[in-house]
């Protein structure tokens, strides 16, 4: 016979049984068996071989195309994060409470799926008949191949997912600008400050919570992105919009080079991790602030 | 003095009909992919590739969605997309609301290890784990088998962490009560926590349908079978449908077919699904 607290104990257990039994599967078991695997050269079918941290040294210094994917996936990320988060934090101070039909109209893109937004996208990029060239050709300014020009395709591409994710952080950022009370705007007032000063002084300083959780999942994000890759340019032309999770994809299930992408993985992780840290270090520092 | 007052209550009435402007042109701005998916879904070949562009269509013709849907087998794919998205959904409420009731309402040895275990999979890059879950399915034969997407989705993180949150809510008393009246704690998370936890459970239902109802890689790793594969999947066959160049009309129609019954659910719900996004922090698709 049991005594109450071990069964009480065993009843919780049987509680969270399902989900960490399910979470050991597919996501524990996996995590050990990459790293496990990022040791080994393997091509999924034939037994695995021991090569060591070869495969690690490889892709720092032979692997060209590793690093161009981590040059892009820094670039990606400065560009998707300033510009989403710029223009979300734009919308969320202009809209106010009344305009539902501007709030549906910003978040719409975010419910869209991928796949189709980005068919749609790419037809829009088209060189020749795109909607994109046309405006611009329309008001006389220097069109783009987009899509086709390395130059541009990874720039086309972040503007893709600035469209689909600015409603997303629009709305967090408004629940976020709700939540300061405006006293302290009446007070700010009083002592006669502008609406700029208001905006330096009040706004920032109070949302800066809420900035900084924006700001840790719109880098998550942005640092992981892999099917407006896929879809838009599958990584070229040329390398120049390839990103570390599509080079996973391709190592993995077009190459079936298994341990080299498991080792991308796992560095894909160290550095997904390092940014969450450093970030929830600055949340910290800079304080939850309670009002 | 007044006239000061006067030029300052002018300034600061163009600056609001200026910002409206703005927001209203940007919105624009927004809609306007749609529109342009709309039209190009009616145009033909001939029209959608010409030079200088046409902006409506010369005729609306429907041709374009009767080929994608005998293309694709629209009906069938809908029909995985919608089984996989429902099982998974229901099925992860429930795993969800358990171990939230247990994180949040029994005390016991390694709850916190447990906790953070499950919290810690948040964060996890989805990448770090792909190859392996690709060989367990591989390995259970599951390839071009519903479940290879639906037991992975059965296990929701963030939903555990939004139920525990919101079942802490509940009052201590309640349950209390119920336990000096011998219910079991099973019975108790059956009869009373549950149906408390219905605002908590809609929303999460929504969110966890829509991810699912996206999700890409995946269902394009372990379902490849023309008629197992998913909706999302199936359409981004549509940019090389025909002898490797891209059919943009086929694409659009396909689009089309695939954003509308969203966007209708989204109108309907768009109150719960926004005040769910300001709340919990979620977010559709990757």
């Amino acid at each position: 016979m049991l005594d109450r607290r071990a069964r009480r104990t065993l009843t919780a257990y049987l509680f969270i049984l399902p989900v960490l039994v399910l979470l050991a599967v597919f996501v524990f078991g996996p995590v050990l068996f990459t790293f496990f695997i990022s040791f080994f050269k393997w091509d999924f079918f034939t037994p695995p071989v021991f090569v060591g941290i070869s495969q690690y040294v490889e892709l720092f210094t032979q692997d060209q195309a590793f690093k161009t994917a981590l040059y892009n996936n820094i670039w990606y990320t400065i560009l998707e994060v300033s510009m989403t988060i710029g223009i979300a934090l734009l919308l969320a101070l202009g809209i106010t409470e009344r305009s539902n039909v501007l709030r549906v109209v910003y978040f719409t893109p975010v419910i869209t799926s991928t796949v189709a937004s980005a068919l749609i996208w790419k037809y829009m990029y088209e060189p020749h008949y795109g909607l994109i060239n046309y405006v611009l050709d329309f008001f006389t300014l220097p069109t783009s191949s987009w899509l086709l020009d390395p130059r541009t395709s990874l720039l086309s591409i972040a503007l893709m997912d600035v469209w689909k994710g600015c409603g997303f952080y629009m709305m967090i950022l408004l629940a976020g600008l709700k939540a300061i009370p405006s006293i302290y705007y009446d007070a700010a007032r009083t002592d006669g400050a502008s609406t700029w000063q208001q905006f330096k002084w009040v706004t920032i300083p109070l949302l800066k919570p809420t900035l900084l959780f924006v700001l840790i999942m719109s880098a998550l994000g942005s640092f992981q992105v892999f099917t407006p890759v896929y879809m838009l340019t599958a990584g070229g032309p040329a390398f120049s919009s390839t990103t570390i999770t599509f080079l996973i994809y391709k190592y993995a299930f077009n190459y079936f080079s298994m341990g080299r992408a498991c080792a991308a993985s796992v560095i894909l992780t160290i550095i997904v991790l390092a940014i969450s840290v450093f970030q929830m270090r600055m949340l910290r520092e800079g304080g939850m602030m309670e009002y | 003095m007044k006239k000061q007052q006067k030029r300052a209550g002018a300034t600061r009435v163009l600056a609001k009909i200026s910002r409206e402007t703005l927001l209203w042109i940007g919105g624009a701005i927004f809609v306007l992919p749609f529109l342009w998916m709309v039209l190009g879904s009616f145009k033909t070949t001939a029209e959608i590739t010409r030079i200088p562009i046409t902006l409506l269509p010369e005729e609306w013709l429907i041709n374009n969605f009767v080929e994608v849907i005998i293309l694709l087998d629209v009906p069938r794919l809908f029909f995985n997309s919608c089984l996989i998205a429902v099982t998974a959904t229901l099925g992860s409420l429930i795993t969800s609301a358990m171990a939230g009731y247990a994180f949040a309402k029994l005390r016991f040895r390694g709850s916190n290890s447990a906790f953070y275990a499950i919290f810690i999979t948040m964060i996890i890059p989805y990448f770090l784990t792909l190859i392996p879950s690709y060989l367990i399915v591989y390995r259970l034969g599951l390839i071009n088998n519903y479940l290879a997407v639906i037991l992975p989705g059965l296990a929701n993180s963030f939903g555990v962490f939004m139920m525990r949150q919101f079942i802490l809510g509940i009052p201590n008393d309640l349950l209390d009560a119920a336990r000096i009246d011998g219910c079991s704690e099973f019975r108790i998370f059956w009869m009373i926590v549950l149906p408390l936890c219905w605002p908590a459970l809609a929303t999460l239902s929504i969110f966890s349908f829509m991810w699912n109802w996206q999700d890409f890689l995946w269902p394009l790793l372990v379902l490849p079978n023309k008629d197992m594969m998913t909706l999302e999947v199936g359409i981004n066959y549509l940019q090389t449908v025909r002898s490797g160049v891209i059919n943009y009309q086929y694409a659009m129609a396909g689009a089309t077919i695939a954003i509308v019954p969203v966007l209708i659910v989204f109108l309907i719900m768009q109150n719960q699904i926004i005040k769910g996004v300001t709340v919990t922090g979620m977010k559709g698709g990757a």
